[in-house]
């Protein structure tokens, strides 16, 4: 018989709660440990003296089972690791934004998720029986113990349900998640049709990022079955054209592609002083969207440049030549002399730096701005080598804060916890039905969870990814070049000049970091090589 | 709190590999436990799932270069079409992988598939899902588990359930095909059901009917016509009982109710018996969702029929097992009522198996009802175990499934929680239909010539909707989108809507 689960997250201070709990019959069906509430002790039920069972570390799988052999109806939600509120909050938002309600509800309806660090729950099953209603009051005098909750329970409010939707969905998703670190792909796949069913792109933030995981484990899964883990990207116009239409909506609902042109133009314009020659790399241009507001700048400058060259990377010819002539258009409006250089393929993959075509005098400026959508670089490393060989006056990089480092279930863990803030601060403003929202979130989010969670991700190559690209440059013979002064300004600027609320903007070691409530999503920095 | 995140990270990781390390029983890959790249390669095939498969030859990137074998470029979006120059990037694991499998191919077996379907892909009016979907259905036919195995690898990188139609069709075909291979079908079924039903509440299902009513005549078109035909055949009795096996959740009742309340003579008594059919394997997941959502409806309709003054009982009976297993004594059948039997998408939940179709009429004509009505979704979906027979089937699925998710698409927003629960219980009746043993099947439609020829042979005749029902149908589908029509069926048996020159739905009425 399944139960409608009553949760208990024990961020803080489980050990002081827990013996109350048990004594008042009150046992959670979930638990929620992450590893602040290590060594906690939790009394048996079956046994009325308190036998506590000491838990060493919450990282041990074992300890795991021990408690749930001896705790049958508890369901314990094992956390794997840095597990941070943020992330369950940007799941549960009205847990958080309404402690007081949602806790008020917890008592009424007794199944109420409880936060342990709020005062306000400490007995709740005093609470439980003053504020019956008679309707439940008839429920309790009718059934007794678990009939009795799940009779509660299915009297419960739908808001109340969609607070616990968001829970469940993160402790089927982790489950899930771990099955598949353990290689238990049956099981694993079992659980994703309650996951799907709780989860809709359609929904809730937590339900949108529930429904793309749920699609990325799914994808994996049967990946790994088949034993063929590569990407497969059509190499057609329409598909390339879908996800240039998808990044153009981004960037006009969200400030993060603008930052990430803003503030790199303004580290570009600032090396270029004095430059009469000036030659731009793009590691993926795309649609070059990022360099008609730098022939502004450069434009509106005294003192001209002689020539300006932009050599753009990029999969597809077709889509290299439309962006080329885009850009040449613009440059010649503004009298800039422009040439543009397409190179079909990724720079890891450039042999030998001929093939860049760099001519005497050039003043030289890397970009690229990173994502999961694909492979850009081809191989880090050889990306890593022809950046040091190159000796650029100028690289700028803009990072998305998203480690893909650890093992699966750390980075599954980490883009759950990326994605949620993401996928929150995409809702902001856009309406739960906004097709925009859907064709950003299916398109770009989507396919970059895909590749994240998937085998080998997110490069999906099985080739070592360079994981902080700020040691590989340091180690290339690079230093950082501060955008704390000019370019922090501009990104001010720009979220001032906009509705968006809930950015923040950090600069940290030179580095400007933009953020959705303080959980960093981009990271841009600026390299130039050491005298 | 960057720094200390990554810390944290740092040292859980490492406890996390030695607790794996421990736990885990695969011994063969425990010492290649070191670093991230270990979940690369889990290469996890069991013999059995694909027989005659090959399947640990496979390069598991058969787009990416190997890296230090001198290998062909396989993806032409390189600029340099030679090898890689990166040494050093492969770990053991890598090498463990690649030592075995470069042996075997001097270039990946999955570029012919690619170039197979580069036109189908990049094609405007692209139906790039049912050509590989078709290739995957010949293949499996044919017992070519290396090409299953590349198509089905597209069809996964390609698919969606949350994308344009040919991506949803990837998606839920793929399952069904994966499971087929899995034998795991009537599993996957269970499972796919189980969860609909735990989250299935009155709420959703009303808005998802409603919805679908709203925007789409697909399941109006049937009430209509038959609610006409009913009316019309226990004109001036003054007791009725209507035996309703249906799936539309009573949404047909309330018009029927309000027509018999302002009948000129007097207001006859009604009865409304519901036949709910939960599978005897079911019985685990059966239980929870739809009954309770019935007992809501039922208390509903009895209030809507006290609004509208008609004397009314509703009954509902459950059913476990297959229809054709129903007896007359569930059902207490009265010789003082006009009874009449209403089939919704009823006549297709019956297996194939053995002759039980042919059983249910001849129940359905003992009961000696005054009419029969049919409604049926126009498909020939009777897919075959296996071979040619598996492969026609498949591919009427396919169109069928197309027809259906165009529908909706054109009906609803595109961005409708309704038409995703549409989705996905069309979802389920795909892996029933391409996974699952006949025996258990609930989706296998037949065409309205089949059902014709069945309900003839089990005694009953056709009755001609009269002109009043057509005008109401006609009425009905100018309240849709352009694409909605209806035909005559020939030989007079019944009607069909039709959605762009498709007939999707039959309805028709018959007598003994």
């Amino acid at each position: 018989m399944s139960h409608n689960p009553r949760y208990l997250q024990a961020t803080h201070n489980f050990s002081l709660i827990s013996p109350l709990l048990i004594h008042n019959h009150q046992i959670p069906q979930v638990i929620i440990l992450n590893h602040h509430a290590s060594n906690f002790r939790f009394p048996t039920r079956c046994a009325n003296s308190t036998r506590p069972i000491t838990c060493q570390s919450l990282h041990n799988f074992s300890c795991h089972f021990l408690l749930e052999s001896f705790l049958p109806k508890v369901h314990i939600l094992l956390i794997p690791f840095h597990f941070s509120p943020i992330m369950l909050h940007s799941l549960l938002p009205t847990l958080q934004h309404n402690p007081k309600a949602s806790s008020s509800a917890m008592t009424s309806a007794g199944k109420r998720a409880v936060d342990v660090a709020s005062p306000s729950v400490a007995e709740p099953s005093k609470r439980h029986r003053t504020h019956l209603s008679p309707v439940e009051k008839d429920l309790q005098s009718e059934e007794e113990g678990e009939d009795q909750l799940q009779a509660v329970a299915a009297g419960a409010s739908a808001r109340e349900d969609d607070d616990s939707t968001g829970l469940r969905l993160l402790g089927l998703l982790l489950q899930c998640a771990e099955c598949v670190a353990m290689d238990n792909l049956d099981d694993a796949g079992q659980l994703l049709p309650e996951i799907a069913e709780l989860s809709s792109p359609f929904g809730s933030s937590a339900q949108r990022v529930g429904a793309y995981f749920a699609d990325a484990l799914s994808a994996r899964i049967i990946s790994s079955y088949l034993s063929i883990y590569s990407p497969f990207s059509p190499l057609c116009k329409t598909h390339h054209q879908k996800l240039l239409n998808a990044l153009q909506i981004f960037n006009s609902v969200t400030p993060l592609i603008k930052f990430s042109h803003f503030t790199a133009n303004q580290a570009i314009q600032q090396a270029l002083d004095g430059a009469d020659h000036v030659h731009i790399i793009d590691l993926d241009i795309m649609q070059g969207l990022q360099w008609p507001g730098l022939f502004h700048i450069l434009a509106s400058k005294s003192r001209k440049v002689k020539s300006f060259r932009i050599t753009g990377f990029g999969s597809s010819a077709d889509l290299l030549k439309s962006t080329g002539q885009r850009l040449a258009e613009f440059a010649t409006a503004l009298n800039i002399p422009f040439e543009f250089q397409p190179i079909e393929g990724k720079i890891g993959n450039i042999k030998d730096l001929n093939q860049l075509n760099i001519k005497a005098g050039e003043t030289i400026v890397v970009h690229w701005m990173h994502h999961c959508l694909y492979d850009v670089s081809g191989s880090d490393l050889g990306a890593s080598r022809i950046l040091t060989m190159l000796r650029p006056k100028l690289i700028t990089i803009v990072e998305q804060d998203l480690s893909h480092g650890g093992s699966f279930l750390g980075r599954f863990v980490e883009a759950l916890h990326y994605y949620s803030a993401l996928f929150d601060a995409l809702g902001d403003g856009l309406e739960t039905e906004s097709v925009e929202r859907h064709t950003v979130e299916q398109q770009l989010f989507g396919c970059e969870i895909r590749n994240i969670v998937a085998v080998g991700g997110p490069k999906r190559t099985g080739e070592v990814k360079v994981e902080r690209w700020e040691d590989e440059l340091v180690r290339g013979g690079f230093r950082p070049v501060s955008l704390a002064g000019n370019p922090a300004a501009q990104a001010n600027l720009l979220l001032g000049m906009f509705p968006w609320q809930g950015y923040t903007l950090v600069e940290e070691g030179g580095c400007l970091k933009l953020g959705w409530k303080d959980l960093p999503l981009l990271t841009a920095s600026a390299w130039q090589p050491c005298e | 709190m960057d720094t200390l995140f990554r810390l944290v990270s740092l040292q859980s990781d490492q406890s996390l590999n030695s607790s794996r390390t421990s736990s885990s029983s695969r011994s063969s890959r425990q010492n290649l436990y070191q670093q991230e790249d270990e979940e690369c390669f889990n290469i996890f095939m069991d013999d059995e799932d694909f027989s005659s498969s090959s399947s640990k030859h496979y390069n598991p990137y058969p787009h990416h270069q190997l890296h230090h074998h001198q290998q062909h470029h396989t993806a032409s979006n390189t600029p340099t079409p030679t090898t890689t120059t990166t040494t050093g990037s492969a770990t053991p694991t890598h090498q463990h992988v690649y030592d075995q499998s470069a042996d075997q191919f001097s270039y990946s077996p999955a570029r012919d598939v690619t170039l197979e379907f580069a036109a189908s892909l990049s094609g405007q009016n692209s139906r790039w899902a049912s050509d590989i979907l078709l290739e995957t259905a010949k293949a499996i036919a044919d017992r070519n588990s290396t090409r299953v195995q590349q198509l089905m690898w597209m069809l996964n990188e390609l698919g969606s359930l949350y994308g344009d139609i040919d991506q949803k069709l990837a998606s839920y075909f793929l399952q069904a095909l994966f499971s087929r291979m899995m034998d795991s079908g009537e599993r996957t079924y269970r499972t796919l059901i189980s969860a609909s039903e735990k989250n299935c509440s009155f709420d959703s299902t009303r808005k998802m009917v409603l919805k679908f009513q709203e925007v789409s005549p697909w399941t109006m078109f049937g009430h209509v016509a038959c609610n006409g035909a009913i009316i019309e055949a226990l004109e001036g009795e003054s007791k009725l009982h209507i035996i309703d096996i249906s799936n539309t959740f009573c949404t047909q009742w309330p018009t029927l109710l309000e027509a018999i309340a302002t009948r000129s003579d007097e207001t006859p008594h009604l009865r409304i018996t519901t036949i709910l059919v939960s599978k005897s394997g079911g019985a685990n997941g059966g239980a929870a969702g739809v009954p309770k959502v019935m007992k809501e409806i039922g208390s509903r309709m009895e209030k809507f029929a006290r609004l509208m003054g008609v004397p009314f009982k509703f009954n509902v009976i459950h059913h476990a097992g297959d229809l054709s297993e129903l007896s007359l004594a569930e059902l207490d059948i009265k010789e003082d009522e006009a009874l009449a039997i209403n089939c919704v998408g009823a006549l297709h939940s019956v297996a194939t198996v053995g002759n039980r179709r042919d059983l249910l009429i001849s129940i359905l004509r003992r009961m000696q009802p005054r009419i029969v009505t049919v409604v049926e979704e126009e498909a020939d979906l009777d897919i075959g175990v296996d071979g040619l027979e598996f492969v026609r089937g498949f591919q009427e699925s396919l169109r069928w499934f197309r027809v259906y998710f165009e529908a909706l698409d054109e009906s609803f927003p595109k961005t409708s929680n309704e038409r995703l629960m549409l989705e996905r219980a069309a979802g389920c009746a795909i892996v029933d239909l391409v996974a699952c043993p006949q025996a258990e099947s609930v989706e296998r439609r037949e065409t309205a010539a089949r059902w014709s020829h069945r309900l003839q042979g089990g005694g009953f005749r056709p009755v001609s909707f009269n002109e009043e029902v057509s005008d109401d149908v006609r009425a009905l589908l100018r309240r849709y989108k352009d694409g909605w029509s209806m035909i005559q069926g020939s030989d007079s048996t019944g009607i069909f809507l039709s959605w762009k020159d498709q007939p999707v739905v039959w309805a028709s009425a018959w007598k003994p």
